[in-house]
């Protein structure tokens, strides 16, 4: 099963830089001003830590999780918990939320319309 | 105009099981846009509802305001950003922070270091005797805090100190991640799958 969303290339053009970077440099000089709360995860010292790796292999032997895992990869191209670097969330006045991941693989797709292989 | 994605049209259900036997889901609302955004080559985003392309751009074009928000930059000033988690944030909602006039809260939570968690004060509560004030209610949160933790967790818990400044209270504290931390994380998720 492949989950196929229309998705639109970067929405706002000069937000769009080239090169990699961390998320909060990157995420920093974009918030507005009615941001009222971010949160940041390093989901890089997160995957070092014993009770993180205890915790991922008891919850990836269950078949659910271990299919979705495998589903995005298939669809990616790429082990979506491996490329996992940062995480940051910001949280607006209305209590929305944009959430920025960091990989380090590119995440962004080849071609405008990413589609089902 | 787009639509929401559970406004499906009468013929997407006949697609969607099409679909199915083709070994794809399409979202509900095939027209239907999912906007998210590279800001930068390895930093991927999308908003709480990815159907409102306004609101993707609205986090996206804010052309860094929010670093000119007094009260998020000091806050910002002692979170540490490279740490296993970190919180800003200026709007509160907790009736005793409220009471005290916090104007932030700034937390870190490391892997190494600890935890801290700084609530901000503005100038107008930087009186004398405010220290030992602090230091004392702090102490009494963190007493009863601890009583109302469930005994596992409560095991985890290190040392943890209240220190005042003239300005801000910080709660610092050490959280022991061990197996049985793992494994009590890994029951509680258990019983919600």
């Amino acid at each position: 099963m492949v989950a196929t969303t229309a998705i639109s290339p970067a929405v706002a053009k000069d937000a769009t830089v080239t090169k990699a970077t961390d998320a909060w440099s990157t995420v920093s000089g974009l918030l507005p001003g009615n941001v009222v709360a971010v949160v940041g995860i390093s989901a890089t010292k997160l995957k070092s830590l014993q009770i993180f790796q205890d915790f991922y292999k008891s919850v990836s032997a269950d078949q659910n999780v271990s299919m979705v895992l495998g589903m995005v990869q298939g669809a990616c191209g790429f082990d979506p918990v491996a490329a996992l670097e940062n995480v940051v969330v910001a949280v607006d006045d209305k209590d929305h939320a944009g959430i920025f991941v960091q990989a380090t693989a590119s995440t962004r797709p080849r071609s405008r319309r990413a589609s089902a292989p | 105009m787009h639509r929401r994605p559970d406004e499906a049209d009468a013929g997407e259900g006949a697609r969607r099981q099409e679909d199915r036997q083709r070994g794809r889901v399409l979202v509900k609302g095939e027209k239907e846009k999912i906007y998210v955004a590279w800001p930068s080559k390895n930093v991927f985003m999308i908003s709480s509802d990815p159907t409102d392309k306004a609101l993707t751009q609205s986090f996206l074009k804010g052309k860094g305001k929010l670093l000119k928000d007094a009260n998020f930059k000091a806050g910002l000033a002692l979170a540490k950003t490279s740490g296993l988690v970190w919180v800003v944030g200026t709007k509160i909602d907790d009736d005793e922070l409220k009471a005290a006039k916090a104007k932030f809260v700034a937390g870190t939570v490391d892997s190494d270091n600890g935890t801290d968690v700084t609530v901000g004060r503005p100038p107008a509560l930087r009186r004398r005797g405010h220290r030992q004030e602090v230091r004392r209610e702090g102490r009494a949160g963190v007493r009863q805090g601890l009583k109302d933790l469930p005994a596992a967790l409560g095991t985890m818990l290190g040392n943890i100190k209240i220190a005042a400044s003239d300005k801000d209270v910080v709660v610092s504290g050490s959280v022991k991640l061990d197996k049985a931390a793992a494994k009590l994380l890994g029951d509680l998720v258990k019983q919600d799958m």
